[in-house]
């Protein structure tokens, strides 16, 4: 998969990557923000087990992340 | 959908029709069968046969835009395999829609993939009306990039994605 961005950074000065791509669409940004920090800092769900399955899903499907 | 005879048949009716379709379509199942990873092949071969047999079209859409036959291309390629999804596809989906508007579409087409996959791995049945609520996020703002697209190709009650 091409690790090129398709989009050009939404803040100027910075490169494009996830979140400043993400900040074209400034609602949806601060909306899959919030819920994505509620997801990693909270829940019934330890952190390595979390963390676990983000490292899998990663290397499966080539995210960089 | 009309399939390639322009109505519903049968794999066995196009090929006495159109013969020469045969071979490229046994070329297709060896190389999807031997090449594409995990269920790909599998999907595809579903793929082929609702083709032929004019099924899972998208009629009830009526004609689809030049913006809505690409986001329907790259919704394919985005399910089947997201790694097909090239430069050059990217670019026609901007040649349609702002920035704002492409990143809302990904997020659409990440998130119907992943809750399907959930749907799936966790036996649940497709709901046939809605039980929650979901609050569509505030409008986008002032500074955010026009649509390049006409307002009257523009979903009106989906919220900002």
């Amino acid at each position: 998969m091409s690790t090129v961005p398709h989009l050009p950074s939404a803040i100027e000065g910075q490169p494009a990557h996830f979140g400043t791509i993400l900040a074209h669409h400034p609602g949806l940004a601060t909306s899959f923000g919030s819920t994505y920090a509620t997801f990693w800092s909270q829940g019934v769900l330890d952190h390595p087990t979390k963390e676990t399955t983000r490292i899998r899903n990663a290397r499966i499907t080539d995210c960089g992340y | 959908m009309s399939s390639w005879l322009g109505a519903h048949t049968s794999e066995a009716d196009l090929l006495a029709v159109r013969t020469g379709l045969a071979e490229p379509l046994a070329q297709l199942r060896a190389d999807t069968g031997r090449e594409c990873p995990g269920r790909t092949a599998t999907i595809i071969e579903a793929r082929m046969a609702q083709m032929i047999a004019g099924e899972g079209g998208l009629e009830p859409f009526g004609e689809l835009d030049p913006g809505e036959q690409v986001v329907v291309a790259l919704a394919e390629q985005f399910m089947l395999d997201a790694h097909g999804v090239d430069g050059a596809q990217m670019a026609r989906l901007g040649e349609h829609f702002s920035p704002a508007e492409q990143i809302a579409i990904m997020f659409q087409l990440a998130f119907t993939d992943g809750f399907t996959k959930l749907r799936r791995v966790m036996g649940l049945p497709v709901a046939t009306t809605t039980t929650t609520t979901v609050v569509a996020p505030s409008p986008p703002s002032s500074s955010q990039p026009s649509s390049s697209r006409s307002s009257s190709s523009q979903p009106s009650s989906k919220g900002d994605l």
